[in-house]
């Protein structure tokens, strides 16, 4: 069921960003992890998703977001942007803050896993249907 | 007729095409007439026995294609094949006759003018006779006379006489109506007039009228016009009847027999004669024959197909490049998903009220990926798509399998085949089992540690938890509406047991604590004279889990409950005490070194495992037994065991036991078994421990010995001398030649020794045993069997 694919996962919380890695790393996805959105693009080349969460220590996800995506575009790095957040009216409003989608249910390992499958074959046809570069 | 299913394939196709022979199937039956599926499905729709059948929402009617694709008669607006003969035969002979009448008609004229020019000229003659005489007398009113005698004759329009070198006429007579005739209503003659000496005199010149033969012309000519088209119409009636008789109604019959056979109706045309016509019919009767013996063919092809899909217990659906179903489903596909061709397939799996933006979003993409690719990639696109859907209904939650076939793949996939498999059940039961063989686990884990960790913390913990719920229940009575300072000391009550229960890895007892501390958290908050039943339940149900628990570890502990009574002492204070009473009298001594020994299953409790693993490492299959008789050895022997077991069990497993081919040849049981158990006799305490493997190579040892233990002068005992090894290739386990060695060397320094009987391929037995003088030595009572 499993794809294989690169995840990189920011969050301000270490016990988190430690599950998270450890359960995705069971079901064989390679995980980097960081808790220091500065310096997290370093980590975007040949990354299939990017998991983050919104409320963070002096910035939120939205400028996270915007400054990696201008990064990651300046290096060719075209992964899927995912909103990870336990408030059901943040995960709701994803597209308008310029997420690519939400995993639902923070906190509960079953389901994340189900969640980044689906995120990671969304992000593996995406880059299947986009045009050739150039 | 090139997508024609060809059923001498089917069955050949079936057996060899194993792999992906459902969509070989499918494709065989795309491939059967639209009309025939229809029908055959329509058919066997009435049969409740069939619970699989394709089309069976909303059959056809089995009798007809659709209007459309139903053959139909061409519409002619020149009539049929007789009318259309009639009316050219009718043409061609009114040509032919026209054509005839003119030519027979100009014939008839000149035939007339001639002989009326003949008759004119005859009259002439007779005039130019009866004129000479006068003429030749120059007798110009008998001339005239005679002249003017032709008046008479109504056709002669102009006589005139012209005398010889004459410029004037001698007479002339004409008719005052007809003298000026048009050329084609009269015609001229000119006589001349001799004497009888044959002097030409003169000449006479007569105009004569055609009325006459000009009105029996016309008559003449009207009757054969029609006779002409009399006969004209009798022809084409004539050909009409016979082009009716021998070519339409033979056509028309096979009309109506090709719509027939289009219908599926049995037909036959009769076969009258033995020209084109009836070739024709007879072609066609044999035709129609072949095709429904096709039809047959096909239909119980249809059938068998039919019969392997019901079989397959998986809904089937099929969808294009649009993400739309088509027609084609199967029955349990009709009953899942309910939805009929045109319907979006990620709406049947992902319905938008299931909020799986998500997974909606990447099937599309998934199906947009797979049409976009050639047939080739479509192994790798397939590899992306969602392989499980866990279905919602209003009534039912299905948990479906799913697997992808291409159908027709060619350049670019056409069609894809969704196959949904119903594992709901087979998912719970796993989840059942998986959830408990975590919890088994997890109580296995639980036990182990406390037992070799003594138990006498965990006999704590039940204790001072029992004590805590005890404190719980006096709360809740003493204070039937929970006010804030009882829900607080519940609250550090609760805290310290879910504490203490996640040390012990009792994860049940953990999960209902923190249950009951969510409640807590509730009343702290707002105060519910319910609160207390509830917290009640919550304690009664604790104390529960907690003597199950408590019945879990007497039951793994090899002292029963007698290991709630166990107490740790550090083993530095016991011999510190020994030692203060060395010259004390010799039953205190006694005492303090029975209050000294230690449970032999302290020394076995992590054994089992690490046996299963070292066996697996040596590619062998070997299961520790620990006979459980709540056995105890003298502190000193406790101290070294630990050692001595694991010196001796990888031994055994590395040489002792045989791999499970070498024992199934040698007729036991393809695990191995190494057992260890405590004696009691009035020497002391015993360990046995015994394997049913191959026992020792004497000759191998033997060997090896020489030269290291010369004065060893039995094998077995050789094996315990240092470098000396029991097994003739050096392996991970053993081979170094030490450990059994070591083993003894340990045993003497806590006063025991080993005394061996090998029995050659029944096993070996190792008796730890406490020193004496009877028993110092290392006596082999299995050899000589193993000799014989």
């Amino acid at each position: 069921m499993s794809v294989a694919g690169k995840v990189l996962v920011i969050d301000d919380s270490e016990m988190v960003l430690e599950r998270v890695k450890s359960r995705l790393q069971r079901e064989s996805y390679e995980v980097a992890t960081t808790s220091q959105p500065v310096g997290a693009a370093r980590h975007l080349l040949l990354c299939d998703l990017v998991i983050l969460d919104f409320h963070m220590p002096g910035m939120n996800g939205q400028e996270v977001l915007r400054s990696l995506k201008m990064l990651g575009a300046s290096s060719g790095a075209a992964p899927l942007y995912f909103l990870y957040t336990s408030d059901k009216v943040l995960s709701r409003g994803y597209r308008e803050l310029g997420f690519d989608g939400t995993l639902l249910n923070k906190g509960d390992d079953e389901s994340l896993v189900e969640q980044v499958a689906v995120a990671l074959r969304l992000a593996k046809l995406r880059k299947k249907l986009a045009p050739p570069k150039e | 007729m090139s997508r024609g299913y060809d059923t001498r394939e089917a069955p050949r196709q079936l057996s060899t095409r194993k792999s992906g022979s459902l969509v070989y199937l499918w494709n065989a039956f795309r491939r059967l007439p639209k009309r025939l599926i229809t029908e055959r499905a329509g058919g066997l729709q009435s049969d409740q026995s069939a619970p699989f059948l394709l089309h069976s929402v909303t059959p056809s009617p089995p009798s007809l294609p659709p209007a459309s694709a139903r053959p139909r008669p061409i519409t002619s607006y020149g009539g049929s094949i007789a009318t259309r003969l009639a009316l050219g035969t009718v043409v061609l002979v009114a040509l032919v006759t026209s054509v005839v009448v003119l030519e027979l008609n100009r014939l008839e004229w000149d035939r007339l003018v001639e002989s009326k020019r003949s008759a004119a000229q005859m009259v002439a003659l007779v005039m130019a006779g009866s004129l000479a005489p006068a003429l030749d007398f120059k007798d110009d009113d008998a001339v005239q006379e005679r002249v003017d005698g032709l008046n008479a004759n109504p056709e002669i329009l102009q006589a005139t006489v012209l005398g010889n070198g004459k410029p004037e006429p001698t007479a002339q007579y004409r008719k005052p109506s007809g003298a000026d005739c048009a050329a084609d209503d009269c015609i001229e003659v000119l006589h001349p007039i001799v004497n009888p000496t044959g002097d030409r005199l003169g000449s006479i010149q007569l105009r004569v009228s055609l009325n006459r033969e000009r009105e029996a012309f016309g008559q003449t000519r009207r009757n054969m016009i029609a006779l002409g088209a009399i006969f004209s119409l009798g022809l084409a009636s004539a050909l009409v009847l016979i082009a009716r008789r021998l070519l339409v109604s033979p056509l028309a019959r096979l009309e109506r027999a090709a719509l027939g056979l289009a219908s599926g109706e049995p037909v036959a045309v009769p076969v009258q004669r033995d020209d084109e016509i009836g070739r024709l019919s007879r072609t066609f009767n044999s035709m129609a024959q072949i095709i429904d013996e096709r039809e047959r063919r096909i239909a119980a092809s249809n059938r068998r197909l039919q019969n392997l899909l019901d079989h397959m217990g998986q809904a089937i659906v099929v969808f294009d490049a649009q993400g739309r179903l088509t027609e084609e489903h199967s029955r349990l596909a009709a009953r899942i998903f309910g939805a009929g061709a045109g319907a979006l397939v990620v709406e049947q799996l992902y319905p938008a009220s299931d909020g799986a933006e998500m997974e909606r979003e990447a099937f599309q993409a998934w199906v947009e990926a797979a049409f976009a690719g050639d047939a080739a990639q479509f192994k790798e696109i397939v590899d992306l798509a969602p392989r499980a859907v866990t279905f919602r209904r209003a009534d039912q939650e299905l948990e479906l399998d799913l697997e992808y076939r291409l159908i027709d793949g060619g350049e670019h996939s056409q069609q894809i085949m969704l196959l949904a498999t119903d594992v709901t059940e087979k998912r719970r039961l796993e989840r059942s089992v998986a959830q408990k063989d975590r919890e088994h686990e997890q109580q296995l884990s639980a036990v182990r540690r406390l037992v070799s960790g003594g138990g006498q913390q965990f006999a704590g913990f039940v204790e001072h938890s029992q004590r805590r719920l005890g404190v719980c229940r006096e709360l809740l009575n003493a204070h039937p509406t929970l006010d804030r300072p009882t829900v607080e000391a519940l609250f550090q009550q609760f805290h310290t047991l879910r504490a203490e229960a996640r040390c012990f890895d009792l994860a049940r007892i953990e999960a209902r604590v923190t249950q009951l501390e969510s409640v807590l958290q509730e009343l702290r908050g707002e105060l519910d004279p319910n609160g207390n039943h509830d917290v009640r339940l919550g304690v009664d149900e604790l104390a529960e889990l907690l003597a199950e628990a408590e019945q879990t570890f007497v039951a793994q502990h090899p002292l029963g409950a007698a290991a709630l009574d166990q107490l740790t002492v550090r083993r530095s204070r016991l011999l510190s005490l020994l030692d203060a009473t060395r010259h004390s009298d010799a039953a205190l001594r006694a005492q303090i070194q029975e209050l000294a020994k230690r449970p032999l299953v302290e020394s076995t409790a992590l054994l089992p495992e690490a046996v299963a693993r070292w066996a697996q490492r040596a590619g062998k299959n070997v299961r520790l037994e620990v006979e459980p008789n709540g056995i105890e050895v003298p502190h000193a022997l406790a101290g070294v065991l630990g050692g001595v077991f694991s010196h001796l069990l990888r031994n055994a497993i590395a040489h002792g036991i045989e791999s499970e081919t070498e024992r199934q040849a040698a007729g036991k049981p393809g695990q191995g078994i190494v057992t260890i158990s405590g004696v009691e006799s009035e020497d002391g305490v015993s360990i046995r421990v015994a394997d049913d493997g191959r026992g020792f190579n004497v000759e191998a040892i033997q060997a090896r010995a020489h030269g290291v233990s010369p004065g060893a002068h039995l094998a077995l005992s050789a094996a315990f001398e240092s470098g000396v090894s029991t097994i003739v290739t050096r392996g991970e386990l053993a081979g170094a030649g030490v450990g059994l060695a070591a083993a003894r060397a340990e045993l003497t320094s806590a006063g025991y020794c080993i005394r061996i009987t090998s029995t050659s391929d029944q096993g070996t037995e190792l008796l730890l045993t406490p020193m004496s003088g009877t028993n110092t030595a290392l006596v082999s009572a299995g050899l000589a069997a193993r000799k014989a």
